[in-house]
């Protein structure tokens, strides 16, 4: 009926049926396309063969033919825009439809066969300016609607297709497909829908829009392609996973694809590239002249590149120095049609390599460094080389001198390990140095009192310096100590032990000793000595003085007078002897250092009486007075007796000798802060001045009274100087010639100390 | 009367001792050193001893020990008569056993009298 464009639509829908089977990839796509343009084609231009004359069979099966092209057309499209477009799922499900349609078909076949619907009424074929029109029935409307649904379909699905699409030249085919399906849809949806709704019948408009749809479709396989690159076939996902910057050019050096690790390298997305020159990705023009000159005419000329490298510019400036790899692309009949570059980045390398490059500079650098550092230690070597000779050499001085004392020297550390044995010791002791060092003093050496008994250890003056740091000396030890050898024999041992502080911490301590065996032998000999003198001159004396005593009591008959006198002179003179022989003994024991001191709380005012009561006859004989005058309360004092009595009998004795008839002897005793002081005083013959000096030495007796007093020994003084001073006291005097003398002493309060010794002093 | 023993080496001395005891009413023996003041005692028991310490063969003080372990000679009255007076020594004495002791040089033979007839009594 509408005769013009059905021609019109007939002529390009041909063409581009020729056209598609020539140039399309032959594929299953290609076939439901070309099945969609026969329908197409059909159902625009079946009515021309009514041109040949109105009849109603011809009209009937070409109303059959058009239907059932009609139902078909959309169908032969969705399925072949589905496979183009990739778009599985839409395909998968629109199989379903197949049946559908299927049944559908045979549906409208049976109906029509019972004339159930009516299809078209000849008689109301209408004229119209461009042709003759059937008046449309109820079945072009659901065929019509029909249609619209699928393209409908299709259109998302191409719509989608598209935006997933990557590949540019893909998404233009698909742009095309998209746009030239609109045409008929929508004019479909115009003639059979809106238009009528106005009133206007606009069927030829139908074939106008196919016809464009083909003129369109044909220009597609030319411009762009259409089925002949067929990119769809590779995958997003197979570009992303070449592991590599991918780079696809075309021959022309445009870039045709990049993929997502050219992204990563670059910067630059394949969107942004597609269509632009290969050059964009350059640093500079030079290289990519340079690149294009050699390795891209060498790919282009079929040699497969390898390791070429250049420099890549990234989205920000950036250079990127690359490796490439190219060969050329065919297509599937092996035709060139461009070059696939696969770049590398080698900017780690480069810096590594860099890197290394500082880093030897750093270890050659350091290496200078370890010499020179070298250099200098091997100074300090030399020095400290140099002071430790010094250091040896003063060592082994010192070392020379201990050995060289007479003395032996034991030095112990802190633990009271022994950490030197001088030569004398080794010799004394009979014992070797390096057996004893490194060894605990107290297990290698033995220490013995006088009796024998084994000092124990806490006892030993090594642990008293060590634990207690308490220096020992002869002074307190005296001829106490004695080493036990190996072989049993004793060393007797003047020993001086002192701990070793340093910055009030200890070190260890030092032993000193000194072979007293001489000593003690002298000591021994002279304590025999003693008491053998002591013997020896009291019995003679002891004798003189009972015979004297027998004959003046008339044990042997009675003696004349002048016999008595005589007889007293032998007596007196005895007496005087044996005073003698006492104090020599007395002052021997004192100097040997061993007078016992045996403090008892001693009543000082009952010795002075006691003394007093002795000496009566002599001073009554003198006709002298004594005053006793006691000032405070006098404490009882912890002090020898015996010595303290001696002391105050010897003062009195030569106040009382030194003293003229009739003379006055004064005795005090007071208080004087943490002291008692005694104090007695004469007005007798005094002292010269240029004798006070000698007055308590030994043997001493002053010129003044050694003329008028030949009696006195000269050893009373010096015992009592003795006495009082081992008593912690102090003596001292005053004294004028002719007027008289007064002797101080003081006591300690506190008493005295105890002092073992060996003997008293005699009475 | 009593009798006192006397064990003293030196001849003078011991005639003195003699003397003066008899004169003082006393029986005296005497014995010139320890060995024979054992041998004495065993002839007879004396109401008093004299002891010299220094004497030769055996000293005074082992004469001292050696009476006192005889338990019938424990309880006579023993002075140790000597010249030495050394503390030692008089403790040794007393600690040996005897009653008392005396220095010879310092005593006089009136006071050793007084001092036995204290001890008698």
């Amino acid at each position: 009926m509408y005769t013009v464009f059905s021609i019109f639509a007939f002529i390009s829908g041909c063409y581009t049926l020729i056209l598609v089977n020539i140039r399309a990839y032959k594929s299953l796509m290609t076939i439901w396309f070309t099945l969609f343009l026969l329908c197409g084609l059909t159902v625009d231009s079946i009515h021309l063969v009514n041109l040949f004359g109105p009849n109603t069979t011809i009209l009937y099966v070409s109303e059959i033919l058009r239907n059932t092209a009609l139902i078909f057309m959309p169908m032969a499209f969705v399925m072949f825009a589905f496979m183009y477009a990739g778009a599985e799922s839409f395909l998968r499900k629109y199989i379903v439809v197949v049946p559908f349609s299927v049944c559908l078909i045979v549906l409208v076949y049976l109906l029509w066969a019972t004339d159930v619907l009516i299809i078209h009424d000849l008689s109301q074929v209408v004229a119209y300016p461009w042709g003759r029109e059937l008046a449309a029935g109820k079945f072009n409307y659901l065929i019509g609607i029909w249609t619209a649904i699928q393209f409908l379909g299709v259109e998302i699905a191409l719509i989608d297709a598209y935006r997933k699409s990557i590949n540019p030249i893909q998404k233009a085919q698909l742009k095309n497909i998209v746009l030239a399906a609109a045409v008929p849809l929508f004019t479909s949806i115009g003639i059979y829908f809106v238009f009528p709704y106005f009133g206007y019948r606009v069927g030829g408009l139908q074939q106008i829009s196919d016809a464009i749809f083909y003129i369109a479709v044909g220009l597609a396989l030319i411009r762009n392609s259409l089925f002949t690159f067929d990119v769809a076939s590779v995958t997003q996902d197979l570009f992303n996973s070449i592991r590599g910057a991918y780079i696809l050019i075309d021959y022309e050096n445009k870039i045709v694809l990049t993929n997502n690790f050219f992204e990563k390298l670059t910067g630059y997305s394949s969107r942004e590239l597609t269509g632009e020159s290969l050059e964009t990705i350059f640093f500079d023009h030079d290289m990519y002249l340079d690149f294009d000159s050699t390795t891209l005419s060498q790919i282009k000329g079929s040699v497969t590149i390898d390791r070429d490298e250049t420099q890549f510019k990234s989205k920000s400036g950036e250079n990127i120095p690359v490796s490439i790899y190219g060969s050329i692309y065919r297509d599937i009949h092996s035709n060139p049609i461009g070059v696939v570059l696969i770049a590398h980045d080698i900017k780690k390398l480069k810096e590594k390599t860099i890197g290394l490059e500082m880093k030897s500079e750093q270890i050659l650098n350091q290496n200078i460094e370890l010499e020179r550092t070298k250099k200098a230690m091997i100074n300090v070597l030399e020095d400290l080389t140099e002071s430790k000779t010094r250091v040896e050499e003063e060592k082994i001085k010192d070392e020379a001198m201990l050995q060289s004392i007479g003395e032996g020297v034991i030095t112990t550390d802190e633990h009271g390990i022994i950490i030197l044995l001088n030569h004398a010791a080794e010799i004394m002791l009979k014992s070797q140095a390096k057996q004893l060092i490194g060894k605990e003093y107290s297990k290698v050496l033995t220490l013995v009192e006088k009796d024998g008994r084994i000092v124990p250890e806490d006892e030993r003056p090594m642990h008293q310096a060590l634990v207690l740091r308490k220096k020992t000396t002869p002074v307190e030890s005296g001829f106490k100590y004695s080493f036990k050898r190996d072989d049993g024999s004793l060393l007797p041992a003047a020993l001086t032990v002192t701990p070793v502080v340093y910055n009030d911490k200890l070190l260890g301590a030092i032993a000193i000793f000194r072979d007293i065996t001489k000593e003690r032998d002298i000591d021994r000999m002279k304590t025999e000595f003693i008491s053998l003198a002591s013997h020896q001159l009291r019995t003679p004396l002891s004798a003189l003085k009972w015979y004297a005593e027998m004959l003046l009591a008339g044990d042997v008959g009675t003696l004349s007078d002048q016999q008595k006198r005589f007889v007293e002179s032998i007596g007196v003179s005895t007496e005087r002897m044996i005073a003698l022989v006492n104090s020599l003994l007395n002052i021997t024991r004192i100097e040997s250092g061993r007078i016992i001191i045996d403090p008892q709380p001693t009543d000082l005012v009952e010795l002075i009486n006691s003394v007093v009561e002795e000496l009566k006859i002599k001073y009554k004989f003198k006709q002298q007075s004594i005053n006793i005058k006691i000032d405070d309360k006098i404490p009882s004092i912890n002090v020898d007796p015996k010595l303290i009595r001696q002391v105050y009998l010897n003062l009195l004795s030569n106040a009382m000798k030194y003293t003229q008839d009739s003379g006055k002897i004064d005795i005090s005793l007071s208080i004087k802060g943490s002291d008692i002081v005694s104090q007695i005083s004469d007005n007798g013959l005094g002292i010269p001045e240029s004798e006070q000096g000698k007055v308590f030495q030994k043997f001493f007796r002053a010129e003044n009274v050694v003329k008028i007093e030949t009696d006195g020994t000269g050893l009373g003084l010096y015992l009592v100087k003795a006495i009082i001073e081992s008593s912690g006291g102090r003596i001292w005097f005053n004294s004028e010639e002719k007027k008289g003398t007064t002797f101080y002493f003081s006591l300690p309060t506190v008493g005295m100390p105890s002092k073992k010794g060996e003997v008293t002093i005699e009475e | 009367m009593k009798k006192i023993l006397i064990a003293e080496d030196d001849e003078f001395l011991l005639t003195a001792y003699k003397v003066k005891l008899a004169k003082a009413g006393f029986e005296v023996q005497s014995a010139v050193d320890g060995n024979e003041v054992i041998k004495m005692l065993n002839e007879f028991t004396p109401d008093l001893i004299i002891l010299d310490v220094i004497m030769p063969h055996k000293d005074g003080f082992e004469a001292l020990k050696e009476i006192r372990s005889i338990s019938k000679w424990k309880s006579i009255p023993i002075i140790i008569a000597s010249n030495l007076g050394a503390k030692d020594d008089v403790d040794k004495g007393l600690s040996l056993g005897a009653t008392d002791f005396i220095s010879k040089s310092n005593l006089s033979l009136k006071d050793l009298i007084e001092k036995i007839n204290t001890l008698l009594k």
